[in-house]
């Protein structure tokens, strides 16, 4: 019977997972297993012991275990509160000058002095999709100004255009945003250029119009650009492609490219267009750290 | 059409830490989605709870979160959302002082026959027997397949801490999953430590890795 101590069954252990390599107790150990005959039994049976359970454990590891739903959406809930929470040190934000700020826009919006700005509702999402073009400022309009919705009191706003100076609007004032969920291919998606935005596309902000010629239902639209759903999230993908070629965005598709989800775009007046529209088709993580991310075609039609 | 070759340039950890930091309000969340469930599987296997295991990562995410800006860049992003991860479990196990180890005071070192291993644990079941610091090694070595030097970096120790922990945490595992004789209390072999005139080996050695 081989029977150890604690101490002995560490140093043991140590010796055969390589603790001790390099170190004078390397060298008693090995003496005491090539010496003892209860050290060497000792030593083969944990040798072929601790393989054994090195590939328990690998086994373990090899079972997936993805984050449960309720778990990862209860980690999302928070992480979304702690980016609509103020930061230290933030300035306390003054509800009445901030509704006034919003009524101010939603008039300039209504007039038409702010710059070049489309929307369309979607049809069948039920959400107004906004497309701005005050990005200069920072300040991007969107349809549900006065909603109080978390992103009021975000304290980021979308990134700043890239390469357009800031004067004038990345997105043409009758740009239109399609939500057709048909998947293209490199033959196909140069159909969507020919097709001019339709006058209908222009609805007033809030007004629940759709037009539903153009729209697939929303069951077609992937739900990996759910997020690009998000004006400021949009806003911050059509920056960043209109950063990397100039030009000014006419019409988003949420669509498919190839299978894969994909927000395709034409820009007009882009530096690689040569006077052509430039298709580009992106996926769900355009716009992330403010640059495309996501580019899955390119071309011009 | 003239197509040109599309171009995928996907952010990685770092850019999407940078813009987080900078006012990117979603580049967080995109990290959070490429490592949760790395992340999430540490939590559990480390804590052995369910709730535990979802308190912890959604403190450590939160943490990490607001102390982006604190980010150097002298791991791999992963690395550090590991270590925050990692110390937030063990924050928790620290705090409702957790089981105590199962005692080896006298241990068997004689293969165990295969009718033993009908009764040895679960292995998910053994691992929490064993002391945290032991659990943890060899979660993240031998269970999430990190490397002894990341572990290290995650854990802020030694490499050869790492490599003794994990050494010891296996052989306990080893007697717990019936793969060495359970301790019968008798007889015995010289030790080193009561040889140790003979070996020259330390005494008082408390815990391997130079």
């Amino acid at each position: 019977m081989t029977t150890f101590s604690d101490a002995d069954f560490d140093l043991l252990a140590d010796f055969v997972g390589g603790a001790l390599d390099g170190t004078p107790e390397a060298d008693d150990v090995r003496r005491l297993v090539s010496t003892d005959e209860a050290w060497a039994e000792a030593y083969g049976a944990l040798v072929t012991a601790e393989v054994a359970v090195r590939d328990r454990l690998t086994a373990l590891g090899a079972e997936p275990l993805p984050v449960p739903a309720d778990v990862a959406h209860r980690l999302n809930a928070a992480l979304q509160d702690a980016v609509v929470a103020p930061r230290p040190g933030a300035p306390v934000l003054d509800l009445a000058r901030a509704r006034e700020a919003r009524r101010h826009r939603r008039q300039r919006w209504a007039i038409g002095l702010a710059t070049a700005a489309a929307v369309l509702i979607c049809g069948g999402f039920g959400v107004p999709l906004v497309v701005s073009g005050q990005h200069d400022k920072g300040d991007t309009v969107t349809s549900n100004a006065d909603g109080g919705g978390k992103g009021e009191a975000a304290p980021q706003s979308a990134p700043s255009p890239v390469g357009s100076g800031g004067t004038r609007s990345s997105i043409r004032s009758d740009a239109a945003l399609v939500a057709s969920g048909q998947d293209y291919g490199p033959g196909t998606v140069g159909q969507l250029a020919k097709v001019s935005p339709p006058a209908a596309a222009m609805a007033g902000e809030g007004s629940g119009n759709a037009d539903t010629s153009k729209s697939g239902k929303p069951e077609d639209v992937p739900a990996e650009l759910r997020r690009l759903r998000d004006p400021v999230a949009r806003a911050a993908c059509l920056n960043a492609v209109v950063g990397e070629y100039g030009g000014q965005v006419a019409l988003v598709d949420y669509a498919r490219f190839e299978g894969q989800p994909a927000l395709v775009v034409i820009v007009d007046g882009t530096r690689l267009g040569a006077g052509k529209r430039l298709v580009i088709a992106v996926g769900p993580d355009c716009g992330i750290g403010g640059a495309i991310a996501d580019e899955l075609y390119r071309g011009v039609a | 059409m003239e197509a040109e070759p599309g171009v995928r340039e996907t952010p990685d950890d770092t850019a999407l830490l940078h813009a987080h930091a900078a006012g990117d309000p979603y580049a967080f969340a995109e990290i959070v989605r490429r490592h949760r469930d790395r992340l999430w599987a540490v939590a559990l296997r480390t804590l052995g709870d369910r709730e535990e295991a979802a308190d912890a990562l959604q403190d450590a995410l939160l943490s990490a979160f607001r102390a982006a800006g604190n980010f150097r860049g002298e791991s791999a992003v992963t690395t550090w959302l590991h270590r925050i991860v990692v110390n937030a479990c063990l924050d928790r196990i620290r705090r409702r002082q957790s089981r105590p180890t199962v005692p080896l005071p006298e241990t068997d070192i004689t293969p165990a026959p295969v009718t033993d291993r009908d009764t040895a644990m679960d292995v998910q079941q053994a691992l929490q027997q064993l002391a945290v610091e032991q659990r943890s090694a060899l979660v993240l070595v031998d269970v999430q397949g990190y490397s002894v030097a990341e572990a290290a970096v995650i854990l802020g120790v030694a490499e050869g801490t790492i490599k003794s922990r994990c050494a010891r945490g296996r052989a306990r595992l080893a007697v717990m999953l019936g793969h060495l004789r359970n301790p019968v209390g008798s007889g015995g072999v010289p030790s080193p430590n009561s040889a140790e005139a003979a070996t020259g080996a330390a005494a008082n050695r408390k815990e391997g890795g130079a």
